[in-house]
């Protein structure tokens, strides 16, 4: 026989999905059916290993099942631990929200204006004073005003005295 | 409970029953122990073709139990039980894997070359009475676990809910939260993996 199974239909076999067509060549090729054979084989002795490692004694599947009870009296299912959690989780973001506090907002400079700013460098550059002797170029000449006024004055009494 | 009581038991269809079928909310711990009764068996078996460890497996088949009591609450009766139960135990061998990969890492970069070494030597059982096909039996079984260590979680989970768990394809898909094509599509190349690797271990 020239056309034997591919792969893929083999392997469907194994997984028992083949068409009709395979099956009836499987019950004429030997050694397509050799091949499957195979595979089932393996398949098979290794489905048998997996059950054999539990061994062949109830008294395993009894030893378990009294482990599963001991531990569940051991360690008994409080749903009340999730919901404690969820409590304390709850609690530590409240006391967190209420006791944050937030930085105080920087106050927003206002914007520079281009021009302003060339005229104050202008009015700066053209003063005769710099703008820090400002306050005593103004004290110097309030003196100044102060001392032109004086003798103006003790001129007026002489001349009422006399 | 005698060994008798506990095979007659075990045929009892807990999975179904239909105090069940709406939630567990209020399951007695008389019942929940027909549950494990009734599955413990299936649970184990999916948990060693997944853990390859007796030991591990009996832990795992334990947990599963534990942890399905716990959360049997959330169970709404949607998928059987057993279902249900296979579910939780193939995410606990997924975790199971996960913890194993990491404590490799750790012993690696602890330099304890000892434990570097691969799996456990194969402890098989004699399957056949002839040593011919005692040997055969052996290479294949090789040649199977070797194939499955090398598969991707997906299509290892499938093989071994099909063949160690015995589930259907619609079983499967429930399991794994996946359409019956792409299970299909899983055990597809599962099952190709494990002919190319009988086949070289016959060749060889």
């Amino acid at each position: 026989m020239n056309n034997h199974l591919n792969d893929e239909q083999l392997v469907a076999s194994a997984l028992g999905e083949s068409d009709r067509a395979t099956a009836l060549h499987l019950q004429e090729c030997s050694r397509c059916r050799e091949d499957i054979q195979s595979l089932n084989g393996a398949i098979g002795v290794w489905a048998e290993d997996v059950r054999g490692a539990s061994g062949p004694s109830p008294l395993f599947w009894r030893r378990q099942r009294e482990a599963v009870a001991a531990r569940l009296e051991r360690r008994p299912w409080l749903p009340w631990k999730n919901w404690a959690w969820a409590t304390a989780t709850l609690t530590l973001v409240v006391l967190a929200a209420v006791f944050y506090r937030q930085p105080a907002p920087v106050a927003a400079r206002p914007p520079v204006d281009d021009n302003a700013l060339l005229l104050s460098v202008h009015t700066s550059l053209a003063s005769e004073v710099p703008e820090a002797f400002e306050p005593v170029t103004l004290l110097t000449q309030e003196i100044d005003r102060v001392e032109e006024i004086r003798p103006a004055k003790q001129e007026t009494t002489h001349e009422n005295g006399s | 409970m005698d060994a008798e009581e506990i095979a007659g038991s075990a045929l009892r269809p807990y999975t179904d029953l239909a105090s069940i079928a709406g939630g567990m909310e209020g399951i007695t711990a008389e019942e929940f122990d027909g549950i494990v009764l009734a599955n413990q068996q299936r649970i184990f078996r999916v948990l060693y073709s997944l853990v390859r460890d007796r030991d591990t497996a009996d832990t795992l088949t334990q947990e599963c139990f534990l942890r399905a009591y716990q959360k049997r609450h959330t169970f709404r009766g949607e998928a059987s039980v057993g279902t249900w139960l296979v579910r939780i135990a193939t995410n606990l061998a997924r975790d199971y894997g996960r913890n194993r990969r990491l404590a490799f890492w750790r012993r690696l970069f602890a330099g304890n070359p000892d434990e570097r070494d691969g799996p456990r030597p194969l402890e098989v059982q004699d399957p056949a009475p002839s040593p011919e096909r005692a040997l055969l039996a052996r290479e294949q079984l090789k040649s199977v676990w070797a194939a499955m260590e090398q598969l991707p979680r997906q299509q290892r989970t499938a093989f071994s809910l099909r063949f160690a768990g015995e589930m259907s394809l619609r079983e499967i898909a429930d399991v794994m939260d996946l359409e019956i094509a792409t299970v299909k599509a899983h055990l597809f190349r599962a099952v190709s993996a494990v002919k190319r690797g009988v086949r070289g271990g016959a060749q060889s």
